[in-house]
């Protein structure tokens, strides 16, 4: 009995002492856990004589139903530390050349005020927390 | 002989049975949680801020209000039990009213003072509520009326300090008691839903309680999360079964 109740009482300080750590070093802890990654904001670039919007093409990838996607990196309010999410944004790709892929607007995809992430595109995940680099 | 034996294998059986129904949802719930490993927990801890901050409000919260209640049920129960005064008998049957009152009842007036005195969105909106609840004192006043008034007649000729008696003599007396009230208050704290949508707004501010019917069905995250939630009154209850058992059983019959 008397077991019992020490191993009771450790695991109920332990718990205690895990959610103090978590809930006070929780932005330290995802920021050392979040991979880093560098983004770069879309360029204005000209194209058989227009201007129009580019990324590096690094940052585009086909997903399994075919269409061009880009990690568009944001901030989130569910972290409001410097941790950044990544959210697939789906890419209107007009035309491709010279290491960058230029796009229209398209409705609910990337615009030019959105940041995409050119590196580690195929390790990042939906709703994934990164840790930004700029280059 | 037989034939009795016969009854109690059946009745033990048929027990058993009963017993894993009642605990088979806590059992799916563990065996979902793990199904994935341990990331559903490194994601509840480490990814989920918002449901680990909602846990540390309900323990805040929970000991607080847990803790504050006996701590004034103590003294309320003395006079109760103790204590000749005229009108005793009204207001302790008035407590037993507000007690008996579905906490729907009370809400709206619980709303209206929090906003007047500026507690609302608060913790303390939740917490002083909790503090002067009636059950403790209820419970306190029954266990009391087990201490022998000749003990504190003794005690008193020691010493003419009513605290000093109730600290003293008192509470190591009713020491099972207490921790009984204590464990059901703060249970009683941990599982409320409705008190802190009705007198909190900030989602920052909400117990896990209600962060809890965010998370999609099927989840295992959610699985994980209500193991954790579950967690601290499990432990508790585990670690003060006997004082609990005692408090409600010996003190409940006399």
């Amino acid at each position: 009995m008397k077991v019992k109740r020490i191993a009771t009482i450790s695991i109920f300080l332990l718990f205690l002492a895990s959610v103090a750590v978590f809930v006070l070093f929780g932005p330290q802890i995802r920021a050392a856990l979040s991979p880093q990654i560098r983004y770069e904001y879309p360029v204005m670039a000209e194209a058989d004589g227009q201007l129009i919007n580019a990324i590096p093409a690094s940052s585009v990838w086909t997903g399994e139903d075919g269409e061009s996607y880009a990690w568009r990196v944001s901030r989130s309010d569910e972290f409001p530390e410097s941790t950044f999410v990544v959210n697939a944004v789906p890419v209107a790709v007009i035309h491709e050349a010279d290491g960058m892929v230029y796009f229209g607007y398209g409705f609910g995809g990337l615009s030019q005020s959105d940041a995409v992430a050119v590196t580690w595109p195929g390790t990042l995940k939906e709703g994934m927390c990164v840790r930004p680099g700029r280059t | 002989m037989v034939k009795r034996k016969i009854v109690d294998v059946s009745a033990s059986v048929l027990l058993i049975l009963f017993a894993l129904f009642i605990v088979s949802p806590v059992l799916i719930v563990a065996v979902r949680a793990f199904s994935e490993g341990v990331q559903p927990f490194v994601d509840f801890y480490v990814w989920k801020p918002a449901y680990l901050r909602g846990l540390s409000n309900s323990l805040i919260i929970s000991l607080s209000a847990s803790i504050g209640t006996v701590a004034v049920s103590i003294l309320a129960a003395y006079v109760f039990a103790k204590v000749k005064f005229r009108g005793r008998s009204v207001i302790f049957y008035l407590y037993i009213i507000v007690m008996m009152m579905p906490f729907q009842v009370t809400l709206l007036p619980q709303y209206i003072v929090s906003r007047r005195f500026e507690l609302y969105d608060t913790p303390w909106a939740m917490i002083l509520p909790g503090i002067f609840a009636p059950f403790a004192a209820f419970l306190l006043t029954q266990v009391m009326k087990s201490v022998p008034d000749e003990l504190i007649e003794a005690a008193r000729l020691d010493t003419g300090s009513t605290l000093k008696i109730i600290w003293h003599i008192i509470v190591p007396t009713i020491r099972p008691g207490i921790i009984c009230a204590w464990v059901l208050s703060f249970t009683e704290q941990w599982n409320a839903v409705a008190e802190p949508i009705i007198l909190m707004e900030t989602r920052e501010k909400y117990p896990l309680a209600i962060l809890l019917n965010e998370i999609q069905p099927g989840d295992v995250l959610g699985f994980a999360a209500t193991l954790m939630f579950f967690l601290a009154p499990l432990l508790l209850f585990s670690f003060f079964e006997d004082e609990v058992m005692e408090g409600l059983g010996d003190y409940g019959l006399k």
